[in-house]
């Protein structure tokens, strides 16, 4: 320190004597910040950089903050988990959302220049436990993970409850002459290629709208929604609906010559998800052709994963197809895909297999009442996750990691011979759908016809969901998605959703699945205020043997009946007055599984009575709430019961 | 460091509702954002048949954006903060990403006349004084080589300046007079380079300054002095370690008719001792001058100089290295079924960042004889003298531009014996410009050509003490514009190295006290072939194969081959 002082009054020492001769640099080069530090030749010395850094002048802050709660009441021990003798609580107060997704979302862009941008999002989650704190690191922090105060820069301390949810994406889009180009890098962005290829499942918007998505918009008006539902046949979903999640690198083109254009995914799905950095990749891509009234695409996806880290045992799948769209003059409309796929891993010699899924559309100008024949063919050799369909006949090798971790190969879809809803289909199935729509006054009609049949006969179980009180079921189980659950252990927990299991005591065949969804919608006014009725039924059946229409007697082996009645009722420009009344019914017959006690297949009873409101508080934020009764039982399985009611607020703003 | 947390956390606090579109500079800001982002995905694939250990291919990649918020209050304060945020490849729903501060200053004026920063900086002074030394292989790299390392250096602080990353302050001023001299600058600093342990290790500061006099555009005096030096009473311990170095700069500068005349000098002493200890003092001196002289028709420049540098000259700013050839890579770090430790290749000093350090070492550092054996700390390498001549040479249409170099060099004492080591270097680049020979087109097409080879022998009476090693670098790129905004790049770099050297054994004083034996024959190769689309002239987009094949016979361990895949998407705003 002594030798510091010294030197500094040395230095002053020396200031001090050139002082009288000098003057501070004149106003014609006053200091700045930025004053270059020599006006001389030499060399430069001191701080870097001399220039001052660029700046982003376009830069954007967006986001969304969406409050959920739900409070349930069961008035029934429901069992969770046979195993632990678990039960579901008789009360229960939750803040936040079983889906996972945060309370605050804050969207961040820059736009460097024309033809680049990138940008990220942030989240923070709050749960409101009670651990108030200075900070919520502090509080939730173990007291052994906190930094200490000599070592600061150890221990839990930032981003304890913040994170980004899509990560980081960076954007560039340029233009040259043969077309123009986007890449897109980084984070999550949503994706598709083909129904076959890349495409979550949007079915025919034949869905119940009094639960809300948590990446529902809020409507600009209140009621709009509802009036969208109506007039348009869907709502806004947001930029998710439909697409996949996708991490990696996405490249596109457009405007090519011959109409051309194309787009090369090389990364990962959720299913490659994770930090090994042994190999664990999907790729694929499209080069479309538009044509005069439609296009023509050739379509890839692929999947390949190693089970060792010396990378000698692959396993993954393959698939292509070409796709058609084409509409007549006629008022006939062609979408078809078509292609091949394999699945391949040690165990299984990866034959291909065909895909087929054509549709064949008469409109309006062809025919008085609009009808799509939707015509499908899997082959259970084919199989990819990342399509409408999803895998029920090969066991695929799996990395260990549980099903719905990151990560994971063991895909959280249901495996069996699964009960869908129209459109939505699995492999090892062929079958033909029929889909009408007829409007009569303020009535429109939708109504569909579903048959179809295993191609091999390969297991003898049969999956199906419960609509009615679906997202209330999957919340018994919060966060997590655990499998063989419930009483008797036949529950499984997949997304926002939980599907049962049933055992045919036939030895396995293929079975032959009818469906049919009829859903009609109402809009009239009272005391001139707008009224939506929407109706929505679906009569399933699973037997083995073919039939035109649903099987509504004892020969099958499960008949699945549902019934969801919702009103909306705009009561003003801000509020909407909701309810929902939903029934459903299971039976299945004695070629499957029976109880111990009562010696009886399942005789399953379930139904939701829902009141709820909608109230848009100012431009961009509104207030959900939605309270429902509801009650299940299974008259042979005594103990799959329950009973309660439960309320669910959502306070949504965007900025 | 925790004030800097917090100061961070109210930072991203006030951006959360800011938003700022596109202006003119005319309207006056009072807070913006500045930054880069890139991301990069990498697919690695070692080449070596009898390894049934080691997994062979690797993946891996990121995204991360460093946002910068910069704050002017007023037209004398300035306050730049920046957090980098990166989520690794594979993550999905916030898994792997991490959130971190990269760095944090302010920047003040006192009295319109008097500079000054605090925090984070970048700082040099001069190569004897205070200056980050390129790092080995840095020289005649093309575009294509340049793409991770590029990164590297982006992500170290590494700038074109040499500059040091130092977390300290710094003040600037400078005084003008009325005659007889022009301007008088002065620049301090001060940066903590270890803090106390409280225990047995003392706060370490590293604090200094340069005071230069232009007397006109003929002539200036410069005065640069450093000290690195412990704070005593700031731990247990009673050692003190100083490492003062003063040095002199003049320059001259002379026009004649036809050629433009510049002489520089340089000159100092340095002293490196630790108080309370049985450690000797070491202090020595050097000079260095050189004298350029540039031929105004033709542009023709050409450079001689003499350098002296004491085998005791220690200057910890000058000498402390970028590479840390004792560190291990990231990638493929052992092989082979024995698992040895993969050496530092070529590939590895261009891409990982693991094998870089910013902070200043006493030490000597160990540096890899292969890649340079000549002054592998820079200008200030301790135990050199000799001359050094560099011819250069641009067309005016700047279709080529040629340099030719080389140094005769010497020891000035003996290791382990009376006679000395000499050291050659030739060095030698061709760059060719075959767009400018071409009227109508606008797109690059570019040639380079990078030659470096050097020599260190050393004839004795003991056989064992003989030191012959020679090393080698090829470079060879090309650039061709596929059109306004798209380049093909290519490269070709190969490096060799053969013969044998004695590698001083230092203790921790920096004295020599032992040898080892170094013996190679290196043969290292890569090809890159690479496609890049330039979005402006900071943002771009490059997808890049390169090949690299190693092999060293006195070695021991196996020959391998990498084969590298890579995406790197790159923007700076």
């Amino acid at each position: 320190m002594k030798r510091i002082i010294k030197h500094t009054v040395s230095l002053f020492c020396l200031f001090g004597t050139f002082s009288a001769f000098a003057q501070q640099i004149d106003s014609a080069g006053v200091r700045t910040l930025e004053t270059p530090i020599k006006r001389t030749n030499g060399s430069s010395v001191g701080v870097f950089p001399k220039k001052p850094d660029n700046a982003l002048y376009n830069f954007k802050v967006g986001g969304v903050y969406r409050f959920f709660s739900t409070y349930s009441v069961m008035k029934k021990d429901y069992i969770l988990t046979e195993a632990g003798n678990d039960t579901a609580l008789k009360r229960t107060l939750f803040i936040g959302d079983d889906s996972q997704l945060p309370n605050l979302t804050l969207n961040f862009s820059g736009r460097p220049d024309k033809k680049t941008a990138w940008g990220f999002d942030l989240y923070a989650f709050q749960f409101l436990d009670g651990n108030t704190n200075v900070t919520y690191g502090t509080g939730q922090v173990l007291p052994q993970n906190r930094p200490t105060v000599f070592n600061p820069l150890n221990g839990t301390r930032l981003a304890t409850n913040l994170n980004l949810q899509l990560g980081i994406n960076l954007y560039g889009n340029f233009d040259t002459e043969l077309g123009v180009f986007g890449i897109k890098t980084g984070g999550i962005h949503w994706t598709s290629l083909s129904d076959l290829t890349l495409r979550a499942f949007t079915g025919y918007n034949r869905y119940t709208l009094f639960e809300r998505n948590p990446w529902d918009p809020i409507s600009p008006k209140g009621s709009q929604r509802y009036s969208d539902y109506f007039g348009q046949g869907a709502i806004n979903q947001g930029v998710r609906w439909g697409e996949k999640a996708f991490t990696g690198t996405i490249v596109e083109g457009s405007s090519l010559p011959g109409d051309l254009s194309f787009k090369a995914l090389y990364g990962k799905t959720e299913l490659n998800g994770g930090f090994l950095s042994i190999p664990n990749i999907s790729y694929g891509g499209q080069v479309k052709k538009a044509t005069k009234s439609g296009f023509l695409a050739v379509n890839s996806m692929n999947s390949q994963t190693y089970l060792d880290s010396m990378t000698s045992e692959s396993l993954g799948f393959n698939i292509f197809t070409g796709e058609i769209s084409k509409a007549f003059k006629s008022g006939i409309e062609i979408n078809g895909e078509m292609g091949m796929g394999r699945y391949f891993s040690p165990n299984h010699s990866g034959k291909w297999g065909e895909a087929i899924n054509l549709k064949f559309n008469f409109t309006k100008k062809a025919v008085k009442i609009p009808t799509e024949i939707h015509v499908f063919r899997i082959s259970d050799k084919v199989i990819n996750n990342n399509a409408i369909f999803f895998n029920s006949s090969i066991v695929e090798a799996n990395n260990a990691i549980p099903a719905g971790s990151v990560g994971s190969s063991a895909a959280l879809v249901p495996f069996a011979s699964a009960l869908t809803p129209i459109g939505q289909f699995t492999n090892n199935r062929q079958g033909i759908n029929i889909n009408s729509e007829y409007e009569l006054k303020k009535f429109k009609f939708s109504v569909a016809n579903g048959i179809s049949t295993e191609i091999e006969g390969l297991s003898n179980q049969i999956s199906y969901g419960h609509p009615v009180n679906q997202l209330t079921r999957s919340r018994l189980w919060r966060w997590n998605f655990p499998t063989d659950v419930g009483p008797y252990n036949r529950y499984n927990v997949i997304f926002r959703d939980v599907y049962e299991l049933v055992q045919v005591t036939d030895s396995a065949v293929a079975k032959k699945f009818n469906v049919i969804e009829f859903q009609t919608k109402y809009s009239t006014k009272v005391a001139n205020r707008n009224l939506y009725v929407f109706w929505l039924s679906r009569l399933s059946s699973v037997q083995d043997f073919l039939s035109p229409i649903t099987v509504f007697s004892e020969k099958a082996y499960l008949r699945h009946y549902s019934h969801e009645l919702e009103m909306y009722y705009s009561i003003n420009p801000k509020t909407v007055i909701t309810s929902y009344l939903g029934y459903e019914s299971v039976v299945a017959n004695y070629s499957t599984e029976v109880d111990a006690i009562s010696k009886r297949p399942r005789d399953q009873r379930g139904w939701g009575l829902g009141l709820g409101v909608d109230y848009d508080i100012a431009k961009n934020t509104a207030l959900y709430i939605r309270h429902r009764w509801f009650n299940f039982e299974d008259k042979s399985f005594s103990r799959d019961a329950f009973a309660g009611k439960e309320t669910v607020i959502e306070l949504k703003f965007s900025f | 460091m925790k004030l800097e947390k917090y100061i961070a956390l109210i930072l991203l606090t006030l951006f959360v509702g800011y938003e700022a579109k596109a202006q003119k500079e005319e309207k006056v800001r009072k807070v913006w954002a500045s930054g880069a982002s890139r991301s990069v995905f990498q697919q690695n694939n070692l080449l070596l048949d009898t390894d049934t250990t080691t997994p062979k291919k690797l993946m891996s990649g990121h995204t991360l954006v460093d946002l910068a918020i910069n704050a002017k209050p007023n037209d004398q304060t300035f306050l730049h903060g920046m957090v980098r945020i990166r989520n690794d490849f594979g993550g999905f729903w916030g898994s792997g990403v991490t959130f971190d501060i990269r760095q944090l200053y302010v920047k003040g004026l006192v009295g319109e006349a008097v500079r000054y920063q605090l925090g984070d900086m970048n700082y040099k002074l001069t190569p004897f004084t205070f200056y980050s030394n390129n790092e080995e292989l840095s020289s005649h790299q093309s575009a294509g080589l340049s793409i991770f390392r590029d990164m590297v250096r982006y992500d170290m602080f590494y700038d074109e300046d040499n500059t040091w990353r130092q977390q300290g302050a710094a003040v600037d001023f400078a005084l003008e007079f009325e005659k007889g001299i022009d301007e008088l600058e002065v620049n301090v600093f001060s940066s903590r380079n270890r803090a106390s342990d409280f225990a047995q290790q003392n706060d370490r500061v590293f604090f200094g300054g340069n005071m230069t006099l232009k007397q006109s555009d003929l002539f200036s005096l410069g005065v640069n002095y450093i000290d690195l030096m412990d704070l005593a009473g700031t731990s247990k311990s009673k050692n003190e370690f100083h490492n003062p170095v003063v040095t002199g700069t003049t320059k001259w500068n002379y026009s004649l008719k036809k050629y433009d005349l510049e002489l520089n000098t340089e000159s100092g002493v340095s002293r490196m001792y630790e108080l309370n200890t049985a450690k000797e003092e070491l202090k020595d001196f050097f000079l260095d001058m050189e004298l350029s002289g540039k031929h105004k028709k033709t542009g023709t420049t050409v450079r001689f100089g003499y350098t002296n540098v004491g085998p005791q000259f220690r200057s910890v700013g000058a000498q402390s290295k970028r590479l840390n050839f004792e560190a291990l890579n990231l990638m493929y770090s052992r092989y082979e079924n024995g698992q040895l430790p993969r050496a530092i290749s070529q590939m590895d000093v261009y891409q990982d960042a693991s094998l870089y350090q910013l902070r200043l070492d006493p030490q000597l550092q160990a540096f890899s004889p292969a890649y340079d054996n000549v002054m592998p700390y820079g200008k200030a390498t301790p135990n050199r003298k000799g001359f050094n001549l560099e011819v250069k040479r641009e067309s005016k249409n700047e279709f080529y531009e040629i340099v030719l170099g080389g140094k005769i060099l010497s020891e000035i004492v003996g290791q382990g014996g009376d006679d000395l080591r000499n050291f050659n270097t030739l060095d030698g680049e061709l760059s060719l410009r075959f767009d400018k020979l071409m009227v109508n087109r606008k797109k690059p097409l570019e040639l380079s050509l990078g030659y470096t080879s050097s020599r260190t022998e050393r004839t004795t009476s003991f056989t064992e003490a003989n030191v012959d090693l020679k090393s080698a670098m090829l470079d060879l790129g090309l650039k061709v514009g596929l059109s306004s905004d798209f380049e093909l790049l290519a490269n070709y770099r190969s490096i060799t190295a053969q013969g044998n050297e004695l590698l001083s054994v230092r203790n921790l004083n920096t004295e020599v006290v032992d040898f080892e034996a170094y013996s190679t024959d290196l043969v290292e190769s890569l090809v890159l072939i690479g496609l890049r689309y330039n979005f402006s002239k900071k943002n771009r987009l490059d997808i890049v194969w390169q090949k690299m094949n190693w092999e060293d016979k006195k070695s021991g361990n196996k020959d391998y081959g990498i084969n590298q895949f890579a995406i790197a998407y790159n923007l700076k705003f």
